[in-house]
């Protein structure tokens, strides 16, 4: 879908010597009109006059829309394209820029399936194109033909299949259309002298002939806008083809004579014949077509990037905002609880730290007549230790063992948690005949 | 007519890129936030704590005051101590022979002591029993005893004496 600001739209209709800059307004008028051989050579008044507005239609002549059939068997767009970028050149030498101006459809002919191809092959065209339209990247290019073909399709459903013509007798003219099945083969642009019937029907039989030769069918129905209302009786007589009168089934503008002097039959249509909705067929600029597939794409990145964008801009605002809250939320006294920790862990260091007096009183129970503390010393500490320096007064060394051992499993018992030394590790020496000096140490960690 | 489209991709790339920067600040933010929440959490858990047990963490402040003297200077603190445990020791019949401090320091807490004395074991228990009891301030570290047969003995105390200087 596209959305496009109601602007001022000109049309721009373009014949082998002029351009014309269309307007609409209950019918087409011309706003202004260039010479194509002075727009070639000085293109500023045309530049000047459509500085900053958007052209999505251009029309141009039907004789410069030729048509082939590509019996080919892939229906991949890919391959098609490229297979034309290919053939169309080699086919169409004259034509420099074919290659950039061409559309297709899939078609069976005579139970061949194939491509149908139109070409805009004139280099007049492409010349204008570079240096004039290139820059108002027009979206629509097209040719009288296809718009009548579109209009009269959605009333005349049987357009689409088998040999059909279409003609319109206006003024001093009558256009004349071709279609085979759903394409479009040529046009023709005959002017009418005052008995215009037996001119017309010789015009004709000369077109049916011709048609008949190149596609091998007859023509099945003539659908005309009649300038007479007879003239669909006696054309039907001479020519002995079906002719359908459609000017009540298509709606048609009332354009000035000098309009339609300069646009022919192309003056009669409705703006609305050039809506969206028209769906008549047209051209593209190859390379601005392909860059345009790109443009959903583009447009999708675009909206879906802003989106998360603002997403993601309003997630950053909320968690600014929230992240200060809880800032603010958490702050707890913090010297006050580095108080607590401090004296708890100083308390904790006091509380371990064993009372001297009752370790000295233990050490003291410990002890027997025999045996004499000379020395003790206590560190107070983590882990704490206690160094002892002594005699055991006795005569022989089983008596040492005995009293000493005991001394020993006394102060085990006394230091629960601590390592005693065995009777082996304990420094030991005979004092004379009565007695050993002994010397230890050991460490505890109790309160 | 590329041009246009050209800058429509720069376009897309800009706004993607600032999206990404965004989404890259919001993970960094989201991190934060994750951090300070588990902070707001333990931060809470500690509230409770400290509410539940202020009673019993405000005694210990208290408590921990009973860990310093309060002096106005640190010398009329030892002073003060050598007094003290000179009447202790005298007070329990032992004779003290030497009071030994090390030089204060500007900025330290405590200053190491040490006092050695002669008497009967059970007075220097009796002594030792008062300053481990009734002076916390004193942190008895060394005790050092060279006994005789006769129950009595010389003595040393090697202490630490903790202070706070507070204006009185």
């Amino acid at each position: 879908m596209r959305f496009r600001a109601k602007k001022e739209e000109p049309f721009l209709f373009l014949t082998d010597k002029q351009l014309f800059v269309l307007e609409y307004d209950d019918h087409f008028k011309i706003k202004k009109d260039f010479k194509i051989e002075e727009l070639i050579s000085y293109p500023e008044p045309f530049q000047k006059e459509l500085f900053l507005k958007e052209i999505r239609i251009l029309i141009i002549p039907d004789y410069w829309v030729v048509t082939r059939f590509y019996p080919i068997a892939t229906k991949k767009s890919s391959v098609v394209e490229s297979f034309l970028k290919r053939k169309l050149p080699a086919d169409f030498p004259d034509a420099s820029d074919c290659k950039d101006f061409f559309e297709y459809f899939f078609y069976k002919q005579a139970e061949q399936e194939g491509i149908q191809v139109y070409v805009i092959q004139e280099e007049l065209f492409y010349i204008l194109y570079r240096n004039l339209f290139s820059a108002f990247e027009i979206e629509k290019i097209t040719s009288p033909a296809f718009v009548w073909k579109a209009k009269l399709g959605k009333k005349i459903k049987d357009i689409t299949t088998g040999l059909k013509i279409f003609m319109h007798i206006y003024q001093k003219s009558a256009y004349l259309c071709f279609f085979l099945d759903s394409y479009f083969l040529f046009s023709r642009l005959i002017s009418i002298e005052e008995d215009y019937i037996a001119q017309l029907s010789y015009e004709l039989m000369q077109s049916f002939r011709l048609v008949s030769q190149k596609t091998k069918k007859e023509v099945e129905k003539i659908y005309l806008i009649p300038k007479e209302n007879s003239d669909v009786e006696r054309l039907s007589e001479t020519l002995g083809v079906e002719i359908i009168n459609v000017s009540d089934q298509v709606e048609l503008s009332s354009p000035s004579s000098e309009i339609v002097e300069k646009m022919g039959s192309f003056a009669f249509l409705k703006k609305s014949d050039l809506s969206d909705s028209a769906k008549f067929f047209y051209f593209s600029y190859r390379p601005l077509k392909e860059l345009k597939e790109w443009t959903f794409f583009q447009n999708t990145g675009i909206v879906v990037g802003i989106f998360i964008f603002i997403l993601m801009l309003m997630e950053a605002v909320y968690l600014n905002n929230i992240i200060p809250k809880i800032k603010n939320a958490t702050n707890i006294n913090t010297p006050v609880i580095q108080d607590y920790i401090s004296a708890i862990d100083e308390l904790l260091h006091h509380k371990e730290k064993p009372d001297p007096s009752l370790i000295i009183m233990k050490i003291l129970a410990c002890t027997s007549e025999k045996i004499y503390l000379q020395h003790i010393e206590i560190e107070l500490g983590s882990p704490s230790s206690i160094g002892l320096v002594g005699y055991v007064s006795v005569f022989n060394v089983k008596d040492f063992q005995d009293i000493f051992s005991t001394f020993l499993s006394k102060i085990k018992k006394s230091f629960e948690y601590a390592q005693i030394p065995t009777l082996m590790d304990i420094d030991l020496k005979r004092a004379g005949e009565q007695g050993f000096n002994f010397k230890f140490s050991f460490e505890f960690n109790e309160g | 007519m590329k041009d246009k489209y050209k800058k429509r991709w720069i376009l897309v790339g800009i706004i993607w890129s600032f999206a990404l920067a965004i989404f890259t600040f919001n993970i960094l933010k989201i991190e934060r936030y994750s951090k300070e929440k588990e902070k707001l959490v333990a931060q809470e858990r500690i509230r409770k704590f400290l509410k539940k047990h202020e009673s019993v963490l405000k005694n210990a402040v208290k408590e921990k005051k009973r860990l310093y003297d309060h002096i106005p200077s640190p010398n009329i603190g030892l002073i003060k101590v050598e007094e003290l445990l000179n009447k202790l020791a005298n007070g329990n019949g032992l004779e003290v022979t030497r009071i030994g401090h090390e030089e204060a320091v500007e900025g330290d807490n405590s200053i190491n002591l040490s006092i050695m004395c002669r008497g009967a074991i059970r007075d220097f228990i009796k002594t030792l029993y008062s300053i481990y009891s009734r002076y916390p301030y004193l942190e008895i570290n060394t005790v050092k005893l060279d006994l005789y047969r006769d129950k009595k003995g010389i003595f040393e105390i090697r202490l630490k004496y903790n202070f706070v200087i507070s204006p009185q």
